[in-house]
């Protein structure tokens, strides 16, 4: 994975959402003002998400990696987000199961093939139980930032 | 050379991942097959010349070749017997 897609101002945490829908509004206002994103950005990625959804079923806790085509981005980015609350979202090639999700990470890919290892670095990380216990203790931006920095296998 | 298909929702993430990893296995374990990705929509075309389908999005049909889970390949939990169902498939 890039560390530079992982941006400090990106990161949200203890985020209120109602739902999928709520989180990802929420989000797209904050990328679109960033500039990372497009304003074909929201509907695209709730259209996707809602047809092939991106919950994935690891442990201790499952992770949604929603994105969508890369015509929507504008700039490269990994978004973290902790919830506050769970929300249900579906499994990823499963649709009909749900998990209660609370680690979420957008990601805004453009296309290269950089994001392969990305996804493997991310998906593996995601089930190192230390890991997620420090991402959900962590108290600010900085330290969920640097907790993902170092995960293993992170290159330049 | 076998072929593998995998498709997904978008093409921009998970199938390239899948791809890749699934690439470096059948390397490993020196069996002669190759994973292409390609488009959800052309699916159907490429079935017949393929020995395998690895799914990635829910599979709403039958097809006449074994259809793998592909998110065993993305999260590695159940990989390995998804991994046998390929190799098996490639013979």
């Amino acid at each position: 994975m890039k560390r530079d897609m992982l941006y400090e101002e990106l990161i949200e945490l203890d985020m209120e959402a109602a739902d999928i829908d709520d989180f990802f509004e929420k989000m797209s206002v904050k990328l679109l003002k960033l500039g990372y994103v497009k304003e074909t950005f929201l509907e695209a990625i709730k259209k996707r998400e809602a047809e092939y959804p991106t919950a994935l079923p690891v442990e201790p806790y499952a992770v949604a990696i929603p994105h969508t085509d890369s015509e929507h981005i504008i700039k490269p980015f990994i978004a973290p987000v902790r919830l506050k609350k769970t929300v249900k979202w579906c499994e990823m090639a499963a649709n009909d199961v749900e998990h209660d999700v609370r680690f979420v990470f957008i990601l805004g890919i453009h296309g290269s093939n950089e994001h392969v290892e990305l996804l493997q670095v991310l998906v593996e990380n995601f089930q190192d139980a230390q890991l997620m216990k420090d991402l959900l203790e962590a108290r600010t931006s900085k330290q969920y930032m640097k907790l993902l920095l170092i995960m293993k296998g992170l290159a330049g | 050379m076998k072929k593998i298909i995998v498709a997904c929702g978008s093409g921009v993430a998970t199938s390239q991942t899948v791809a890749s990893k699934v690439n470096r296995l059948l390397k490993e374990n020196k069996v002669d097959a190759n994973v292409e990705v390609i488009d959800l929509k052309s699916v159907d075309r490429h079935i017949a010349s393929s020995a395998a389908y690895i799914a990635i999005t829910k599979t709403k049909k039958e097809y006449p070749i074994p259809v793998i889970n592909g998110i065993a390949f993305l999260t590695g939990i159940g990989q390995d017997v998804e991994l046998k169902k390929l190799i098996e498939a490639c013979k």
